[in-house]
């Protein structure tokens, strides 16, 4: 927050979305986040961006902030999203209606089984340099041995020079520092409660570790609004009106 | 081309016979007298006998006991009409690399369509020799003839001298046959002779009209077909394919590079063919003969008819990586085939001017190598379907086959849905007050956790037109922590059975 040229960048951003125009720069990205965006200035497009869960229990959580960084970053583009075994037995397999219900298009969502990392990472080369890809989600499970810093650094390669995002997502926390552009750690955080104390919109506890463009790691808590497609900040909003969900099941 | 294996049942089994048996014979086995006994009609019968044992005068259908009268010292295997069947399948799918229209002719002969593949192998003479070299490797005793048509060769192998009877003689070869050659009923045969009806000659010589009208219209057709004067096409065992290419190797190769650069070549000669027809190739199938008769078939598919060689064969290179059993080459393959099973119609593209990147084509390639590399099963798309059952109302479909259609609005809202979904659910043990009620707390993975926030139930019901499953209750439940799961109650309280609780899927 300490560099004026990104808070100049970033309020520009912010006035030509209110005035309902498309960022000029098309290589970067942002969450939709107020505070998270001026602070970055944006994500870049052409990059490898890490997430991991805070812990096994927070992989659902990881998983969403993920594909709301996919949605982002890919628009209209299709995305990919590369799994192995462990994580669909812990987690369960994707579920087309919850995408959609996430904002995005299931028709518009690639979804690969490999047998295990290798294949995953190859897999996700592949993918990343097909060059008909908006994002690329890969998930790996736990630390494989396979995704060393070579690795990674192919992967942040492929992503750079074909133009789509990679997203890794990690099912627990790594120390492995490492060629990705941003870094997360994602938990799950209590939403606001809809009338009848129903569990509100996806809110989740962001914590950005570090990232490259120097700006200050930070802490929030975001909420997804799916109709928007983008990430709201949590608890600066008091005042706004609770928007009732469209068709409430009988009680 | 007709092949006849007139010893298969014996000539399967010699090896079966006891060493000290062989021992009494010396090293001439082929030599022993032996049969193979059946229950047959409440008695035991032989079904085949040996070469030596025909010698002796025994024939199948024999009584075993009169044929123990005959030869005292008979040796008898039982036999096995099972074995027998999967040896000749063996060979017919080892002789199909002489030509994809083969087909099995009775339990111990073939029938091959050879028209126009005599040249590969080097003109009908080279053709005949090499079937023969094969049937020996498979320690079989052959004969083999050609003719015109299926009839006619399988009359002259059976019955005939054999060998090729060059085109336009067919007629005159098979009228030195005798009448067997017919293989009309025994009655009829019978009753021929007694005619005075020796030869097929004899009888073609006689008017059709009167061998109708004594032993029915079948007879009649049996003559003309036998004669080649009409052409009943063989049903080849496994129907042909549209393209079929073919490359027989004189020295065996059996290195990858080396089979790829084969599998190229003939993705190119099959590319031009189906550029004449104005067809693309959807499916791919390379076929691997190997010198000792095993074939294996390894196959691509891709996403959109293509007749792009190099794009294929890299498909090709991707399948063979990521085979599961290894494509073993035994001591080499002789022969390659490429046929392309399924085509579709292709029209020649336009290049424009300022070549834009097609990002749908992009797509079908890279789900193409995924799908060859990973397997079909890997790559999935999400295709809805029209039920309300939650984990009916998206399947997983692969992203191979055509783009799957909407099936209902994108603008539709239902109830929230999860991220994640388990298959099957896993139970949960929860506590919720009656009637309806949501959770107040569960305990899931040895986890306990404190429902802070819950919708529901909502009631989805089972399909009643497909069997009858219990009610589900869902309900959105959050822990203190913020996380948010689907469970859901089956049966409702005051049923007979205690209702139980699981967890469907995880919200984000």
């Amino acid at each position: 927050m300490h560099d004026p040229a990104l808070r100049l960048e970033a309020l520009r951003r912010r006035l030509a979305r209110m005035d309902g125009q498309a960022p000029s720069d098309a290589s970067r990205f942002d969450l939709g986040h107020p505070q998270a965006d001026a602070g970055l200035g944006g994500l870049n497009r052409r990059a490898l961006h890490e997430v991991q869960a805070g812990s096994g229990a927070d992989l659902a959580s990881a998983d969403g902030f993920a594909l709301g960084l996919a949605a982002r970053a890919a628009g209209a583009g299709v995305i990919a999203w590369i799994v192995q075994p462990m994580t669909t037995a812990e987690a369960g397999l994707p579920y087309g209606a919850g995408l959609a219900d996430w904002g995005l298009d299931p028709e518009r969502v690639l979804f690969v089984r490999t047998r295990d990392a290798t294949r995953l990472l190859a897999a996700a080369e592949d993918a990343l340099r097909s060059g008909a890809l908006g994002a690329v989600v890969i998930s790996v499970w736990a630390e494989p041995k396979a995704l060393n810093l070579t690795a990674t650094r192919r992967l942040a390669l492929a992503a750079r020079e074909h133009g789509a995002a990679a997203i890794l997502v990690r099912s627990r926390l790594s120390a492995q520092a490492g060629p990705a552009e941003t870094r997360w750690t994602i938990t799950a955080a209590p939403s606001r409660a809809l009338e009848d104390g129903a569990p509100g919109r996806p809110a989740l506890t962001v914590r950005l570790d570090k990232n490259r463009t120097g700006a200050k790691p930070g802490q929030w808590v975001m909420e997804w609004r799916s109709d928007e497609r983008r990430f709201a900040d949590l608890a600066s909003v008091f005042g706004d009106l609770v928007p009732l969900v469209a068709q409430r099941p009988a009680a | 081309m007709g092949i006849w294996f007139p010893w298969l049942p014996s000539d399967r089994r010699r090896d079966d016979l006891s060493p000290s048996h062989r021992e009494d014979h010396g090293e001439e086995t082929s030599a022993a007298a032996f049969a193979l006994v059946e229950r047959s009609q409440n008695a035991l019968r032989l079904s085949a006998v040996s070469p030596a044992a025909a010698r002796l005068g025994l024939t199948a259908g024999l009584a075993l006991a009169d044929a123990r009268a005959r030869v005292p010292d008979l040796v008898c295997l039982p036999a096995d009409p099972d074995g027998d069947a999967a040896l000749l399948r063996r060979v017919l799918v080892d002789f199909s690399r002489f030509t994809p229209m083969a087909a099995s002719d009775g339990p111990d002969g073939l029938i091959l369509d050879v028209t126009g593949c005599a040249h590969l192998f080097g003109d009908e003479v080279g053709l005949v020799d090499q079937a023969v070299t094969r049937a020996g490797r498979f320690g079989l005793d052959v004969r083999a003839a050609m003719a015109g048509t299926p009839q006619a060769a399988r009359a002259l192998v059976r019955f005939g001298p054999g060998g090729i009877t060059p085109e336009g003689h067919d007629r005159a070869a098979v009228r030195r046959l005798p009448i067997e050659a017919l293989e009309l009923a025994e009655g009829d045969l019978q009753a021929l002779r007694r005619a005075g009806l020796k030869t097929v000659a004899a009888v073609d010589d006689r008017p059709r009209a009167a061998l109708a009208a004594r032993f029915g219209k079948a007879a009649a057709w049996k003559v003309d077909r036998v004669l080649g004067l009409e052409d009943i096409r063989i049903t080849p065992f496994r129907p042909p394919d549209p393209c079929v290419v073919d490359r027989v190797l004189l020295e065996p190769i059996s290195t990858d590079d080396d089979i790829l650069r084969v599998v190229g070549d003939l993705l190119i000669e099959t590319s031009a063919r189906l550029e004449r027809e104005g067809l693309g190739g959807r499916v791919f199938q390379a076929g691997f003969f190997r010198v000792d008769g095993r074939v294996r078939r390894v196959t691509v598919q891709t996403g959109r008819a293509t007749r792009d060689g190099p794009v294929v064969l890299r498909l090709f290179r991707e399948r063979l990586a990521a085979l599961t059993t290894p494509l073993d080459p035994g001591f080499g393959f002789d022969q390659v085939r490429l046929s392309v099973v399924r085509a579709e119609p292709l029209a020649a593209t336009q290049i424009d001017l300022d070549r834009r990147p097609d990002h749908a084509a992009d797509l079908t390639g890279l789900v193409d190598r995924l799908s060859a590399r990973l397997g079909a099963e890997a790559v999935l798309r999400f295709q809805p379907r029209d039920t309300h059952i939650p984990e009916r109302a998206v399947r997983l479909v692969p992203a191979n086959l055509s783009p799957p259609h909407r099936l209902h609005d994108a603008e539709e809202t239902g109830p929230p849905r999860p991220l994640h979904l388990f298959d099957p659910p896993q139970p949960v043990e929860a506590l919720a007050g009656l009637p309806d009620s949501p959770p107040r707390r569960f305990r899931w993975r040895r986890v306990q956790h404190e429902v802070v926030r819950a919708e529901g139930p909502e009631r989805i019901a089972g399909e009643w037109w497909r069997r009858l499953e219990p009610t589900r209750d869902y309900y959105r439940v959050e822990d203190a922590a913020g996380r948010r799961f689907w469970l859901f109650r089956q049966g409702l309280y005051g049923d007979e059975a205690q209702p139980r609780w699981f967890i469907h899927g995880l919200f984000a």
